[in-house]
C-alpha cells in the first residue's frame, strides 16, 4: 500500500514540481495510521534517497550555487537537528497541529501561484548583499526546523528565501536547494535515526516508490496541466491539514 | 578512478537503499539487523560524504573559500547531533 502510495506522491510531485514530503508525512499518518514521529523520520531518510537523484544532476551541470548553499547550509541543518528535538519532545497531538499548519500554508501558497500570472526571471545576478545574507542565514534556520520537525525538504521556504530575501533567480535558487535539501534532510534524519524511529521497510518502499512515480510524472508532464494538478493537490493537502489541526483541537 | 561529489550524491543513498532492503530479507530469515542498520547509516552519510569530498575537491583546487565553508558545514552539522543526544 505504501509502495502504490509513493508511485502516486512521486507521480504528482513530477506533474506539479512539488516535493513530496508535504504528501508523504499525511498519507502515511492519516491513510496507513503510522505514529507522527515513525513517518516523520522515514520521510526524511526518503527525502534523502529521492532528493539525491536529481542533487546530482544540478551539481554535475554547475546549476547550484555552491557558494550560497554551504554559507545557509549550517543554519539550516541546525535547525534541522533542532526540528527533530523538538519533534522528539513535544507532545505528538501538538506536533500534528503544527504540521497541519503548515500544510495550511503550503497548500494556499499553492493556490495562490496556480491562480497567479507567472513571470519568467532572466538574466544573472551580481555579489549578494551581505544584509540580504544574513537575512537569508537567519530565515534558513526555520526552513531547517520545518524540516526536521515535519519530515519535509524544506524546499518549500528554502527556494523564497533564495528567491525573495536573497534576490537569487528561481532557477539557481531551485538546483540550491535541491543540493542542500538532502544535506538538510540528512541532519534531522540523524537524530531520528539514533532514536531509532526510521522504519527501514517503509524507506524502502517509499523511495522505491517515489523513482518510478516520478518517472512516469515527467513522461506525462506534456499530457496533463501542471496548474491542475497543483489544484488538486492544493485541495488534498488544505483537506489534510484540516484533519491534522482537528486532532489538536479535540486534544485540548 | 577520479570521484566527483555528484558521483557520491548519486550512487550513495541508492547504495544505502539496496543494503538496507537486502538487510530487510537477510533480518527475517536470520534474524540479523546490522545490514538494516549499515543501509540507513549509509543514506545519512551520503550527503555529508559529499561535502567532504567537496571540501577536498574544493581544496587541492585552491578554492579555499569552499573548502572552509564545506568544512564550517560538516562542523555545525557533526557538533549540532552530538550536542542534540546529550539533551
Amino acid at each position: 500500500m505504501l509502495f502504490l502510495g509513493a508511485i502516486g506522491i512521486g507521480f504528482v510531485s513530477a506533474i506539479g514540481g512539488i516535493g513530496g514530503g508535504s504528501l508523504m508525512v499525511p498519507f502515511m499518518v492519516l491513510v496507513l495510521n503510522y505514529d507522527v514521529r515513525v513517518a516523520i523520520a522515514t520521510s526524511l531518510l526518503c527525502i534523502v534517497v529521492t532528493s539525491s537523484s536529481a542533487a546530482s544532476v544540478y551539481l554535475e551541470k554547475k546549476l547550484v550555487d555552491l557558494k550560497t548553499a554551504l554559507i545557509l547550509e549550517p543554519t539550516t541543518a541546525v535547525g534541522a537537528i533542532a526540528g527533530a528535538y523538538l519533534t522528539l519532545n513535544l507532545p505528538v497531538e501538538v506536533v500534528k497541529g503544527a504540521l497541519g499548519v503548515l500544510l495550511l500554508y503550503i497548500s494556499l501558497n499553492m493556490i495562490r501561484k496556480s491562480l497567479s500570472k507567472t513571470t519568467v526571471e532572466s538574466g544573472g545576478y551580481g555579489k549578494i548583499a551581505f544584509k540580504r545574507k544574513i537575512a537569508g542565514v537567519l530565515t534558513s534556520f526555520f526552513a531547517g526546523v520545518s524540516s526536521g520537525m515535519f519530515g519535509i525538504g524544506g524546499g518549500v521556504l528554502q527556494v523564497p528565501i533564495m528567491n525573495v530575501v536573497m534576490k537569487i533567480p528561481i532557477k539557481v535558487a531551485v538546483a540550491t536547494s535541491s543540493f542542500m535539501v538532502g544535506l538538510t534532510a540528512a541532519s534531522g534524519g540523524a537524530v531520528y535515526f539514533i532514536k531509532g524511529l526510521p522504519d527501514p521497510l517503509s524507506v524502502v518502499a517509499l523511495a522505491s516508490g517515489i523513482v518510478p512515480g516520478a518517472t512516469l510524472g515527467a513522461k506525462y508532464l506534456g499530457r496533463l496541466k501542471p496548474r491542475t494538478v497543483k489544484l488538486v493537490f492544493s485541495a488534498i493537502l488544505l483537506y489534510a491539514s484540516i484533519r491534522m489541526i482537528q486532532s489538536v483541537i479535540n486534544w485540548v | 578512478m577520479k570521484v566527483e561529489p555528484q558521483d557520491i550524491l548519486r550512487y550513495g543513498a541508492l547504495a544505502g537503499l539496496i543494503v538496507a532492503l537486502i538487510g530487510e530479507i537477510v533480518e527475517h530469515s536470520a534474524g540479523l539487523n546490522l545490514l538494516v542498520l549499515l543501509g540507513l547509516i549509509l543514506i545519512i552519510s551520503t550527503p555529508i560524504a559529499t561535502l567532504v569530498l567537496i571540501s577536498i575537491v574544493s581544496l587541492l583546487r585552491r578554492d579555499y573559500v569552499i573548502s572552509i565553508l564545506a568544512q564550517l558545514s560538516i562542523g555545525a552539522i557533526i557538533a549540532s547531533i552530538i550536542i542534540s543526544l546529550y539533551r
